[in-house]
């Protein structure tokens, strides 16, 4: 390769770092480069000029746009309140080490004999209590969800339906029925958890069911549910 | 200020609070992010908001590689992306050439109605959205390479292509409205 085409290259790769350079996030070495090439070359000082001025109108045109709504929070909130997790089995451990530690903390003004004794207690309660709760999660898994699918019984194609505070039972009732859907949790948060599929949906059905659901004047809410 | 990985451990024990204030913290920047590439106010605010579902479910998924921020835009990228390919191509085209089609006047009438700077904002609108991204991400978020591959999933050597791409294309559009700067 000929000098003129290394160097071509040289700052060719240069140029391509001038963006970054120019918002301040290269790494160290690549901004020293950058300087010295900087200072060898006035068609790179050109060339960030413009980067300078595109990157200003760039921040300028997204500062200029909306910004969620405010009620955005809401409908997240809602899942979180319908899909409660247990807290992991760790934080559970800690909790349940503070209490006890507190129990040997009003212990401690007991004899030696009994604060070693209620060491040991203690011990065997936090193993214990360790082991029932991993027994009791699905899968072996650390979380959970409060209505997470207990059986197979209810496995199908879930969402998450809040009807408006004017629907009648009798109208909930017409709706379920008329859509082959059962409740089978909640109210969570305002939201129940219904079994509207058979099958698990796939994202087209899930979407397609949402946007249904979403059309009933009843309807409040619809959102996708944990498949879990 | 509580870090973000210390509020998606709390994340991961289910305190909402939490999540709320993850929320507060990137709600807008990711809302922009996607809108710029959906261009449907609704549409972004659905994703964001499933972003968020998406988190409460599975705060596991950050495995701390990245900054947060990093890691939930990438999510929302994937699920733009998604959103847009589900739409017809014949559509966007559409979209594309009624954008251009608006701008009639030619470049003198142009620059004699606008103010350089609003040219070259109605020229980062015109970008393709692979562009509009790479430039939105790099000035705007403030991304390093390594986090704008980690976003858009491609190698960096991919990443710093597509910026000196999308820098010329602006330059040509931005040529052709009438504001030439010598480059590329």
């Amino acid at each position: 390769m000929s000098d003129a085409s290394d160097r071509d290259g040289a700052m060719r790769e240069i140029e391509e770092l001038l963006p970054w350079y120019a918002a301040g996030t290269l790494g160290a070495d690549d901004k020293r480069r950058v300087e010295e090439a900087l200072a060898r070359e006035p068609y790179l000082r050109a060339s960030l000029e413009t980067i300078r001025e595109d990157q200003g109108e760039t921040i300028a045109l997204n500062q200029a746009l909306a910004a969620p709504r405010p009620g955005a929070l809401d409908k997240i909130l809602a899942v979180a309140e319908a899909e409660p997790r247990r807290p992991s089995f760790a934080r559970r451990i800690v909790d349940a080490t503070a209490q006890w530690a507190e129990r040997l903390g009003r212990a401690a003004s007991a004899s030696p004999r009994a604060l070693a004794f209620a060491v040991f207690a203690a011990a065997l309660v936090v193993i214990g209590q360790g082991v029932a709760i991993v027994s009791l999660l699905p899968g072996g898994s650390l979380y959970s969800t409060a209505s997470q699918p207990k059986s197979s019984a209810s496995q199908g194609g879930f969402l998450l339906v809040g009807f408006a505070p004017t629907a009648t039972a009798a109208e909930i009732a017409d709706i379920l029925q008329k859509k082959g859907a059962t409740i089978v949790d909640g109210p969570r948060g305002g939201l129940y958890r219904l079994r509207v599929a058979e099958k698990p949906m796939t994202n087209e059905e899930r979407d397609a069911a949402l946007a249904a659901w979403r059309k009933e004047p009843i309807i409040r809410l619809a959102l996708p549910a944990n498949e879990r | 200020m509580e870090s973000d990985e210390r509020l998606i451990a709390r994340l991961k024990d289910g305190e909402k609070l939490a999540l709320q204030a993850l929320y507060a913290r990137h709600n807008v920047k990711i809302f922009r992010f996607v809108l710029r590439l959906v261009r449907d106010e609704g549409a972004a605010e659905d994703i964001v908001s499933e972003v968020f579902i998406d988190l409460w479910r599975n705060p596991g998924g950050f495995e701390g590689r990245s900054e947060a921020s990093t890691w939930l835009m990438a999510i929302a990228r994937n699920k733009a992306w998604s959103l847009l390919r589900k739409k017809k191509e014949a559509e966007l085209e559409d979209e594309t050439l009624e954008a251009i089609a608006d701008e009639k006047d030619d470049p003198e009438v142009e620059m004699q109605k606008k103010t350089k700077g609003d040219l070259l904002r109605s020229c980062l609108l015109k970008l393709s959205a692979e562009h509009r991204e790479v430039i939105d991400l790099v000035y705007y978020h403030e991304k390093s390479i390594e986090e704008v591959a980690a976003i858009v999933g491609i190698p960096e050597g991919t990443v710093k292509t597509r910026m000196f791409h999308a820098r010329k294309k602006l330059a040509e559009i931005a040529k052709a409205a009438g504001v030439d700067r010598g480059w590329p």
